[in-house]
């Protein structure tokens, strides 16, 4: 386990290196755009970071594993799948973690120099900031992950790629349609924009201690369904 | 009679290809060819060896056991080299060392420093910058360095030079100074197998045609040459498949007694080499 | 030991090395308990599969030119000189007999291929 773990950091160290830039310079420029309007602040996490994440997700695996054969390789080598598949998600984690560090010190870099809101700096440090950035960013990789380890890297990351597309773009879109339709067709996405608000005020409602509980225990269910489906569909894959 | 490998009634199906009730067995301390046109089913044979795709049925047994339910006490004792090894490009061969030696217990950082000096292969270089024939000998130092017990090796010849196939060559011969060690090697270059092979598996379109050792299977077989007109539908049942022209016929006979018993001195009978057999055995399944 | 092994040969290459080192016995260039290279080693110097190697080791051990003794090698036998006579006999006869059919195809009689005989015999004295 460890070794496959240290394996991917050897072979990733170019791909560290990119996103250690790369995250900074998302998150200064969705802060600079929203840093008079801190209500978005969280949309602009969001968009930010699930970005960076759809690309260093299916990046990571595209570059190193398809590109090069490697999932061959790795495979063939003594060593169960089930404990490649769990690699691959301890791996996903540390990158994880990694990134959110970033933010965090991104953020603060940008605040002292603007002299920002320390508020919305509060947030991103309190439990239930840490919470929900570490879910949504959990809930992306509960489904990257299988779909590139089930469907192969080339597939995988086509469908992971829409259906990122898709959780990010939800609401812009919704907007885009209601405009241009506005007037035309009676079509109304307002309920779209509805359950994003009501969900999005469901969980500032609560209180820190209960959004942690929820969060993390369909969190932790949701990792594990997602390994599981990983484990078993993986197992039996064929590589070619 | 221990072995190495024993394959038996191995299916596997793909869309307009199937691997078709496949059955060989590699005795330990020899070296088996793996003979077959491009597409003939050698790769999918390997790659189910090593439980990189799934079998439809059949059994494979590796050291005597199930290749499946012993996977990596089995994988721990093989070292595979395959057709295009280019997982590796993006690292040079020091950081492919580290990163693979972990995983064997056997790691043997002597064997493999001895090979790269052997073979002239740079350490610190991005494998992105080796010549084919480099990364192929890279693949095998990686290969060779834990004492497998069994080598794997899918086309490791094809794309490079025969100075280099000579050298291959040598160093399995070294290998099988230890007669506890064996070896299955694919290819469709057939001349490299006519040397070192002890046993042959030629097979063609997912189906077994023969497998045996090479000294029989260069007995029995012969290319025969004769009058066209000696060809009817009684002396056909006699060639594995042959050409016709003006000038007469040319054939191959899996039965060389027979066909000398038949046609006596009526006939011309020439040394089949692997690459006859592999263009007359096509050619039948083909009519067939 | 000397061994040369052709490719282009009619003769399965089992047969050569069995053929060369039986003369080589015979003809006292190897010796009673020289060792023998193992049938690794042969296959390796010579290039060729170790069971053709291990066939012609078990060709020349049934003949009882030599022997295996497990764990230690492979060794010239200790000849039966009788049968050694006999063989070399053997061996005489079958170049004579290739002579004497080369001279019926060029039709010489046996009254010049005795003189023949008898010159090359007294020359090579």
């Amino acid at each position: 386990m460890i070794k496959l773990i240290k394996k991917d950091f050897i072979s990733y160290w170019k791909f560290i290196l990119i996103i250690s830039g790369y995250i900074p310079f998302l998150v200064s420029i969705a802060l600079w755009a929203m840093m008079d309007d801190f209500g978005g602040i969280w949309i602009g996490f969001f968009t930010t970071l699930s970005l960076a994440l759809c690309i260093f997700g299916s990046l990571v695996f595209l570059i190193n594993e398809t590109h090069t054969n490697s999932e061959i390789l790795y495979a063939s080598l003594p060593v169960e799948r089930s404990t490649i598949v769990m690699s691959k998600y301890v791996t996903a984690y540390i990158l994880l973690c990694y990134s959110y560090i970033l933010v965090i010190l991104s953020t603060l870099f940008i605040f002292s120099v603007s002299g920002g809101n320390d508020k919305a700096f509060d947030l991103l440090l309190s439990i239930r900031g840490i919470t929900m950035m570490f879910g949504f960013m959990i809930v992306v990789l509960s489904y990257i992950l299988p779909f590139l380890l089930i469907f192969g890297m080339r597939k995988g990351a086509v469908i992971n790629f829409i259906i990122s597309l898709l959780f990010v773009m939800l609401k812009p879109v919704a907007d885009i349609i209601e405009n241009l339709f506005k007037g035309i067709v009676e079509l109304n996405f307002s309920f779209i924009e509805e359950y994003f608000q009501s969900a999005v005020l469901f969980v500032t409602k609560l209180s820190a201690a209960d959004a942690y509980t929820i969060l993390l225990g369909t969190l932790v269910i949701g990792v594990n369904l997602s390994m599981m489906a990983s484990i078993k569909f993986y197992s039996s894959r064929d590589l070619e | 009679m221990n072995y190495a490998l024993e394959v038996n009634e191995l299916s596997k199906n793909y869309e307009g290809f199937r691997l078709d009730k496949v059955s060989f067995a590699l005795p330990e301390g020899f070296i088996m060819g793996l003979i077959g046109p491009n597409g003939a089913g050698k790769t999918t044979i390997i790659k189910l060896i090593m439980n990189l795709v799934m079998k439809n049925s059949g059994s494979i047994k590796v050291f005597g056991k199930d290749n499946r339910e012993h996977e990596i006490e089995i994988k721990e004792r093989i070292g595979f080299v395959y057709d295009n090894p280019n997982y590796y490009e993006h690292l040079n061969l020091q950081q492919i060392r580290n990163i693979i030696a972990p995983f064997y217990k056997r790691w043997d950082n002597k064997v493999f420093d001895d090979l790269v000096t052997r073979f002239e292969l740079p350490l610190k270089k991005n494998l992105k910058k080796f010549s084919r024939g480099m990364v192929m000998k890279a693949a095998i130092a990686v290969a060779l360095s834990h004492h497998a017990d069994f080598i794997i090796m899918d086309e490791p010849t094809s794309g490079l030079d025969p100075l280099f196939r000579r050298e291959l060559l040598d160093l399995l011969f070294d290998l099988l100074q230890n007669e506890k060690k064996s070896i299955l090697f694919s290819t469709h270059i057939t001349s490299d197998l006519e040397r070192v092979a002890d046993y042959i598996t030629f097979i063609n379109k997912g189906k077994i045609v023969f497998s045996n050792t090479k000294d029989e299977i260069m007995e029995n077989h012969a290319l025969i040459k004769g009058d066209k007109n000696l060809i009817n539908i009684e002396t056909k049942g006699y060639f594995e498949g042959m050409r016709i022209n003006e000038m007469g016929f040319e054939a191959l006979t899996s039965d060389v007694k027979s066909v000398k018993k038949k046609f006596g001195n009526s006939v011309i009978i020439d040394k089949a080499n692997l690459e006859d057999m592999m263009y007359f055995y096509n050619q039948k399944q083909n009519n067939d | 030991m000397k061994l040369l092994i052709s490719n282009s040969s009619q003769d399965p290459i089992y047969e050569q090395i069995t053929k060369q080192i039986r003369s080589q016995i015979i003809a006292d260039e190897l010796s009673e308990g020289e060792p023998l290279p193992s049938i690794r080693k042969l296959a390796k110097d010579l290039q060729i599969s170790v069971i053709t190697t291990k066939r012609a080791y078990e060709e020349l051990e049934k003949e009882g030119f030599i022997d295996t003794v497990g764990g230690k090698g492979t060794f010239v036998a200790m000849q039966n000189k009788e049968l050694l006579k006999e063989k070399k006999m053997q061996t005489v006869e079958e170049k004579l007999t290739g002579a004497v059919n080369d001279a019926k195809k060029l039709g010489i009689k046996l009254g010049e291929l005795k003189s023949m005989l008898s010159i090359l015999y007294n020359e090579e004295e």
